[in-house]
């Protein structure tokens, strides 16, 4: 119960972005949204399960030209984004199947070999996405600037709300329990009749598909994507390192990394421009270093032992 | 017809044999130890036969049915249980959840609730009630074996193959262990024991099969078994054998 | 004949891919970690290169010395201190750490040398020479056959040296290693160094045939995994294989099918062996 008041309380306070009327805190906000979805959704697959995806920048990416050359096609955004989000399970589903068999290492690298496989894809396909030159999404007619804003900020964070509501449901369900046993002892979990190969698959189909949605709101909203942008491995880590802050293996903590991190470095970046990467990555470094467990091992240190384990 | 069939049974590795051409029946009820020397092959089969490696050659029949090609969770589901030698707890998970995981994923109708319930009177029949909060990791070596039981009869197995569950413990606990598959035996469970101590097998088991790089080289009471020349080779060699033989 | 071309081409390529990955593969092998910035050491070393010709006039074969004492100990002292408190971890744990470290090395690369693609050019320059129909810079050709030998060095130095071959227990059985008495931190160290040594050293060979910038990192990495997968982890013949196998793929699909598409090739091959070999033509199963 307590998680869904910390969830619902966070879906409150991101809303008031837009009431301030700024729309840089909006795009802000929606930018908070969007990676809260990446974050929770990895969560699923990489802190749950205990599978090391990159493959976080695949399905955005995918979502992102799906829904991007539907808009070009005269398809309304809902339907395009909706459209990107079932491409983006096919393929999830598919992709998970077979590489779901390795595992360690060579699962992260085979999952980053499909993000740089599907960039040299788009990369290849002029005709279908643009190539090299990006694809021109068509802005919606007769929107003022704060307007549009506005209306993509409330789409990524009804997304976030039915992400974060599916999340939870995993977390606290049987599927959940499966997919707790599959990632502390695999063999263990299929002796007692866990069927890992089906819940793994389930649950990396849903990390792609609210990621491919995202990244399909994401094309209409700056209305111009490359294959670089949407296929950029920095849109796999950054949600991996936001579950890092706030805890890996719950989507409270993916969501409020989320919103830590986009602050963060929105913060970094007005300040230290030509040292913001560097100092990202520091902060990074110091996380791994000394904050694993997140920022709420942070409290932990105060507390004294209640127990010996 | 026997529970367990297994019909030539082969596994290779590239050029090793594992398993070679094995093939032996094993009935309902019994308890049965399965022995040998150091990779001989013993988990190598247990593997085999719960699916988590796929046969070379050879056909494996439980209850009539043909399950060569299934997978574990459904060998699980057939009532096949196993323990691991290297025990393998659900380490972050409390005991209670750790069998409630049995529980709740081989048998239908459970939610996570219902399987905690269902886990305590399983707890209490191997004696882990009082560490039922205590988490996996904090164990000692020995309730961690008899955790893995606890995980193996909890899907209500029909046949149990235990790995070594004996290693790592002092007499006292093997004793208690060894009262404790007898009770399971009694309630018609079937058990294979691979063991390496010979006053266990000697005492629990009514029949023994031996093991030797893959082949299966005796099969009988434990009393013809130890004294079958074949038996003695493979655990003490050739030449020990010479050197025993009259004239 | 244009075939004799791609061939020579391919084996060209495929020594330098060689050279590049077998830093990377001792890394992953011995330590069981991916070093995310060892496409940037290899950036490093070729802009050393760029300075010691500009400032000094040393040609980059002199240069490897230098780049290789140096950048052994700057590896030495990040596993000692940094990698080694993630050497058990999770995977993500090892592979977001190193991903961070060399966002820092990249931004220090953008700050001092600036974004621009730079190259070396030998003045005078060496031009190319002719073996029967196959033309081959001779730049290139040296930068092979030094890489080449560097590569063997390598193999020299983990076959027959003391460290050499603690590193190589370690690789096989790091509990069996430590029972004898060897110092598994130490060997850590020094192989994570080597891995460093070694993409420098490649790094100050390739200013000759490629061009240098910050970004050209990432592609390093990239050619790097794939001849890890195809050839096998930790072994110095499974970066020769594996490195040959991929120039030769990238050299003849480029000319069947174009550039890009090699580049595609390349992935799906390593997806492939992921899924039917994980281990590489020469590897043993087991780091995962």
């Amino acid at each position: 119960m307590s998680k869904f008041l910390a969830i619902g309380a966070l879906l409150v306070l991101l809303v008031f972005a837009p009431l301030s009327g700024d729309a840089y805190l909006v795009r802000l906000g929606t930018l908070a949204c969007m990676y809260a979805v990446m974050a929770a959704s990895w969560n699923l697959i990489g802190g749950l399960t205990g599978y090391p995806s990159f493959g976080t920048a695949a399905f955005f990416g995918v979502g992102a030209y799906t829904s991007g050359i539907l808009c070009k096609m005269g398809v309304a955004l809902p339907l395009a984004v909706l459209g990107a989000g079932l491409l983006g399970v096919v393929l999830a589903a598919i992709i998970g199947f077979i590489l779901l068999r390795l595992k360690g290492h060579y699962f992260a690298i085979a999952t980053l070999a499909i993000v740089e496989l599907f960039r040299e894809v788009a990369n290849s396909a002029t005709d279908l996405t643009g190539g090299g030159m990006g694809l021109n999404i068509p802005r919606h007619e007769g929107l003022g600037v704060y307007q549009e804003a506005a209306i993509f900020f409330f789409a990524m964070w009804a997304l976030l709300a039915i992400t974060a509501a599916v999340c939870l449901f995993v977390e606290r369900s049987k599927i959940g329990f499966a997919l707790a046993c599959i990632r502390q002892a695999e063999g263990s979990a299929e002796m007692i009749g866990v069927d890992s190969t089906f819940y793994k698959t389930l649950v990396f189909a849903l990390s792609g598909v609210f990621v491919a949605m995202a990244g399909g709101l994401y094309a209409s909203w700056v209305h111009y994507i490359e294959p670089g942008d949407v296929f950029d491995i920095l849109l796999t880590i950054k949600p991996v390192v936001m579950a890092l802050i706030g805890g890996v293996g719950s989507t409270v903590g993916a969501i409020v990394g989320a919103i830590v991190y986009v602050t963060f470095e929105e913060a970094i970046w007005r300040n230290y421009l030509d040292f913001s990467s560097g100092i990202i990555g520091l902060t990074i470094v110091g996380l791994v270093l000394f904050l694993p467990r997140g920022l709420g091992s942070l409290r932990l240190r105060w507390r004294p032992r209640a127990s010996t384990p | 017809m026997s529970m367990l069939e297994l019909e030539s049974v082969s596994r290779k590795f590239g050029g090793l044999t594992a398993v070679d051409n094995v093939s032996t029946k094993i009935e309902a009820g019994s308890i049965v130890g399965l022995i040998g020397p150091n990779g001989a092959g013993k988990t190598t089969l247990v593997n085999l036969i719960t699916g988590v490696i796929p046969l070379s050659s050879g056909k494996v029949r439980f209850n009539s049915a043909r399950i060569d090609r299934i997978k574990p969770y459904h060998a699980a589901h057939l009532g096949i249980a196993r323990t691991f030698q290297i025990v393998q707890p659900f380490r972050d998970m409390n005991v209670v959840d750790n069998v409630a995981a049995a529980v709740l994923f081989s048998r239908p109708g459970y939610s996570p609730g219902s399987a905690r319930k269902a886990a305590l009177p399983i707890l209490e029949r191997v004696g882990l009630s009082s560490l039922a909060d205590k988490a996996a990791s904090a164990l000692t070596l020995a309730m961690r074996k008899r955790l893995e039981l606890a995980k193996a009869i909890a899907i209500r197995p029909k046949i149990v193959f235990l790995d070594e569950v004996n290693a790592g413990l002092n007499s006292a606990e093997i004793e208690q262990a060894s009262l404790l598959i007898q009770e399971l035996s009694r309630e018609g469970i079937t058990i294979v024991l691979i063991e390496h101590l010979m006053k266990v097998v000697m005492s629990i088991c009514s029949r023994v099969i031996v093991l030797q790089q893959g082949r299966l080289v005796a099969d009988g009471s434990p009393d013809a078994v130890a004294k079958d020349p074949a038996v003695v080779e493979a655990y003490l060699g050739k030449r020990y054998l010479q050197g025993r033989r009259p004239g | 004949m244009i075939f004799y071309q791609v061939l020579v081409n391919g084996v060209v390529l495929g020594s330098l891919y060689a050279c590049i990955a077998v830093g990377f593969s001792l890394v992953w092998g011995v330590l069981n970690i991916i070093n995310l910035m060892h496409g940037s050491f290899i950036v490093l070393g070729a802009y050393l290169a760029l300075l010691a010709y500009s400032s000094l006039g040393l040609a980059p074969w002199w240069t490897v010395a230098v780049a290789a004492v140096l950048f052994f100990g700057v590896g030495y002292l990040i596993q000692r201190f940094l990698i080694n408190r993630v050497v058990a971890a999770p995977v993500m744990l090892s592979l977001t750490l190193t991903f961070g470290l060399d966002l820092i090395i990249q931004n220090a690369m953008i700050y001092f040398f600036k974004a621009d693609y730079r190259a070396l050019n030998l003045n005078p320059a060496l031009g190319s020479v002719a073996l029967g129909t196959v033309v081959v810079p001779v730049d290139r050709l040296i930068a092979t056959i030094f890489a080449l030998l560097l590569t063997f060095a390598l193999y020299v130095v983990l076959r027959k040296s003391r460290i050499g071959r603690a590193i190589v227990a370690v690789r096989v059985d790091q509990d069996a290693a430590r029972l004898l008495g060897v110092d598994i931190r130490s060997i850590y160290a020094i192989a994570f160094g080597i891995g460093t040594a070694m993409a420098a050293s490649a790094g100050t060979l390739l200013a000759l045939t490629f061009p240098i910038a910050p970004v050209v990192s990432y592609a390093f990495l990239g050619k790097a995994f794939v001849v890890c997968v195809l050839g096998g982890l930790g072994s110095v013949p499974g970066a020769v294989l594996g490195g040959l196998l991929l120039g030769l793929v990238e050299s003849f699909g480029s000319y069947a099918i174009g550039p890009e598409f090699a580049v595609m090739l390349s992935f799906g091959l390593l997806i492939a062996f992921l899924i039917a070999r994980p281990q590489g033509i020469l590897g043993r199963r087991g780091f995962e």
